[in-house]
C-alpha cells in the first residue's frame, strides 16, 4: 500500500533522513522505533507532506505522492496524528472532530461519523461541547486519534500516541489502536520510542537511528534480537502487550 | 453636548472598528501587523469615487471600491508577506511599513495629490433622538458597521472557512494535517480584512466629503491603536477598542482641547496599556 524508497529530507543544513526505505501492506501495523532525534517524526511528516523531501519517493497504492500537497494526501486516505497531539485547544471537541473531516463534503455521513467517534471514545461524547484544551492528556490523545479518523483514512500515521500518559491510559489507547486495525481494517504506521510496547502491537518493525533504518523484520524476530533487547527493551524486559 | 459628542465618537469609532478588525484578524491568524491597512482603506475610497465620477452608479462604485481594496490586500499578502513567511516577524513589519509608503506614494502618482470631493451630494437629513442629533449618513455608518460586524461574527464562528481560520490561527501545521490549505486561509483572511477597510474608506470619503492619498494614514494608525487597545487578535476587542477610541477622542476634543484631538486617541492607548498590557479583551499570555 505504502512504499517509501531512499528518502532524503533536510531541515536547512540538517540532514534528517539519509535514505529511508520502508513499505506497508494493507491493514498492516508497522512500528517505527528509535531514540530521540532519530528522524521518526520526520518520516511521518514527509509522508503526510508537511515536510518536503529532497529526493527519493513515496507512493501510495502505486500513485506517487512525494510532492503532493498535504490536503491531497489527506484526501487520498492518509491521516497523520502528530506527536504531542496538537488538538486545537480553544475549539470544542466537536469542532476539532469537524476539522478532521475538513476535506469531506458528505455532510450527513460526517454527522454519522461524529456519532461513531463518540461511541468509540465515550469520554468525547461527555465532553463534546467543552474546549479541547480542557481535556486531560489521555482524552486529548483520544480526540487526536478520533479527529484523524474523521477523514476516513485507510492508513493512520501515529506519532508517539502514548507519550506522557499514565500506563493505564496508554493501555487503553493501545487497545483502541488494535481494535481499529483488527475490526476496521486500518493500516497503522506507529512511531514509538518504547520498542517493547510497539513490537507487542505491530506485525513488523523498523529500527531507525540518525536518519537511517538499521534493522527491520517481523515483530517477533525483532523481539528476539539481542541488539534490540540491549538497546531498547532494557534488562527487565517482559512481554506485557499480548 | 456630552451625548452628542459621544454619538459622534461612536460613529467615528465604527470606522476605526472596521479597520481594526482587519488588523486584528491578520495578526490573529498570520501573526503579523499589516501596517498598510490604512492604504487599503484609501484605495477603497478612490475606487468608489473614481467609478462614481465615471458612471454615476453608486452601488457599482461601492462594489468597485471594495473590490479594489480586496485586490490591493491580496496582492500585498502575496508580494510583501508571503515571501517572508517563517522569518523573523520584525522583517514582515518592515515590509509592511515599506508597502504602506509604496501604496500611498503610488496613489499620489496615479490619482494626483489633490483632494477629491465625493461626486454626489448626499442631502443630509437630521433626526433628533432624545435631544441628540443624528444625520442619515451617521445612521448609515452605524448600520453598515453593525451589519458587517455581525456578518464577520457569523463567518468566523459558524462556517467551515471560519473554523479553518481559527484552526490555522491556533496551529498552522496541525491545520495542514486536517487538509486545510493554509495559503488559501491566509488569502481569505486578507480578503475579509481588506473588504472591511474598503467599506470604511468609502464611508469616510462620503462622511468627510474628501479623498486624498494620505487619507488612510491617521485612521490606519488609530485603528491599529484600537486593535491593540482591545487586545490584538481578538475580534470583540477590535470592536470595544474602536468604539472606546472614537468616543475618547471626541470627548477629549470637546471638553479639553480640540487641537489635541488626535493625541487623545493615543493617550487612551497608552493609559490602557499601562494598566492592562494585553489590551482590554486580550488574553494574558
Ligand atoms: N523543524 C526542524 N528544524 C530543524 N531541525 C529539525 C526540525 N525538526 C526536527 N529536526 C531535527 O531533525 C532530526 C530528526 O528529528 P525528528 O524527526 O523530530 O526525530 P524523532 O521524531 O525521531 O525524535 C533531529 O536531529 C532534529 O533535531
Ligand atoms: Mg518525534
Amino acid at each position: 500500500m505504502l512504499v517509501v524508497s531512499n528518502l532524503h529530507t533536510y531541515y536547512g543544513r540538517i540532514h534528517a533522513l539519509k535514505g529511508i526505505s520502508l513499505h506497508m501492506k494493507p491493514m498492516e501495523v508497522v512500528a517505527l522505533i528509535g531514540g530521540n532525534g532519530a528522524g521518526k517524526s520526520t518520516v511521518l511528516k514527509s509522508i503526510s507532506g508537511i515536510v518536503r523531501s529532497a529526493s527519493g519517493s513515496i507512493t501510495l497504492n502505486g500513485d506517487d505522492i512525494t510532492h503532493v500537497s498535504p490536503e491531497k494526501i489527506v484526501m487520498s486516505g492518509v491521516s497523520h496524528v502528530p506527536e504531542g497531539r496538537r488538538i486545537f485547544p480553544r475549539l470544542t471537541v466537536e469542532d476539532n472532530l469537524l476539522l478532521g473531516a475538513f476535506t469531506r463534503k458528505d455532510y450527513s455521513e460526517i454527522k454519522k461519523d461524529m456519532a461513531r467517534m463518540q461511541e468509540l471514545f465515550p469520554v468525547l461524547a461527555k465532553r463534546r461541547k467543552q474546549y479541547a484544551g480542557n481535556l486531560s492528556g489521555g482524552e486529548q490523545q483520544m480526540l487526536a486519534i478520533a479527529r484523524g479518523l474523521m477523514s476516513r483514512p485507510m492508513l493512520l500515521l501515529l506519532d508517539e500516541p502514548t507519550m506522557g500518559l499514565a500506563p493505564v491510559v496508554a493501555k487503553d489507547i493501545y487497545r483502541q489502536i488494535r481494535y481499529l486495525n483488527k475490526e476496521r481494517g486500518l493500516g497503522i504506521l506507529i512511531v514509538e520510542q518504547n520498542a517493547r510496547v510497539a513490537l507487542g502491537l505491530a506485525d513488523r518493525g523498523y529500527i531507525i537511528e540518525t536518519g537511517r533504518i538499521v534493522l527491520e523484520g517481523n515483530a517477533s524476530e525483532l523481539r528476539q534480537s539481542n541488539e534490540i533487547k540491549r538497546a531498547y527493551l532494557g534488562k527487565d524486559y517482559r512481554e506485557v502487550w499480548e | 453636548m456630552f451625548w452628542q459628542q459621544a454619538l459622534n465618537g461612536v460613529v467615528i469609532g465604527c470606522v476605526y472598528t472596521l479597520v481594526a478588525l482587519g488588523y486584528t484578524m491578520v495578526y490573529g491568524i498570520l501573526g503579523i501587523i499589516n501596517f498598510a491597512q490604512g492604504e487599503i482603506y484609501m484605495y477603497g475610497a478612490y475606487g468608489a469615487v473614481i467609478t462614481l465620477g465615471l458612471t454615476g452608479n453608486l452601488t457599482l462604485s461601492v462594489l468597485v471600491g471594495i473590490s479594489l481594496s480586496c485586490v490591493v490586500g491580496v496582492l500585498l499578502e502575496r508580494v510583501a508577506f508571503k515571501p517572508l513567511r517563517g522569518l523573523n516577524p520584525l522583517i514582515s513589519l518592515i515590509s509592511a511599513i515599506g508597502a504602506s509608503i509604496f501604496l500611498s506614494s503610488s496613489a499620489r502618482f496615479i490619482f494626483g495629490p489633490d483632494e477629491r470631493p465625493f461626486p454626489i451630494h448626499f442631502a443630509s437629513h437630521m433626526y433628533n433622538f432624545l435631544g441628540v442629533d443624528i444625520s442619515d449618513m451617521q445612521l448609515i455608518i452605524i448600520g453598515a458597521s453593525l451589519l458587517l460586524i455581525t456578518l464577520l461574527y457569523v463567518i468566523v464562528n459558524h462556517t467551515k472557512n471560519g473554523r479553518a481560520m481559527k484552526a490555522v490561527a491556533m496551529d498552522a501545521e496541525a491545520a495542514m494535517l486536517m487538509g486545510i490549505d493554509v495559503d488559501k486561509t491566509y488569502m481569505f483572511t486578507f480578503l475579509i480584512g481588506s473588504a472591511l477597510s474598503g467599506v470604511a474608506g468609502i464611508l469616510m470619503a462620503i462622511y468627510y466629503n474628501t479623498t486624498y492619498p494620505t487619507m488612510g494614514t491617521l485612521p490606519g494608525l488609530k485603528a491599529f491603536s484600537a486593535a491593540v487597545l482591545g487586545g490584538v487578535g481578538s475580534i470583540p476587542g477590535a470592536v470595544v477598542g474602536g468604539l472606546t477610541l472614537g468616543v475618547a477622542e471626541n470627548l477629549g476634543a470637546a471638553y479639553i482641547s480640540s487641537g489635541f484631538k488626535d493625541a487623545f486617541a493615543f493617550l487612551a492607548l497608552v493609559l490602557v496599556l499601562v494598566i492592562r498590557p494585553s489590551g482590554i479583551m486580550g488574553s494574558k499570555r
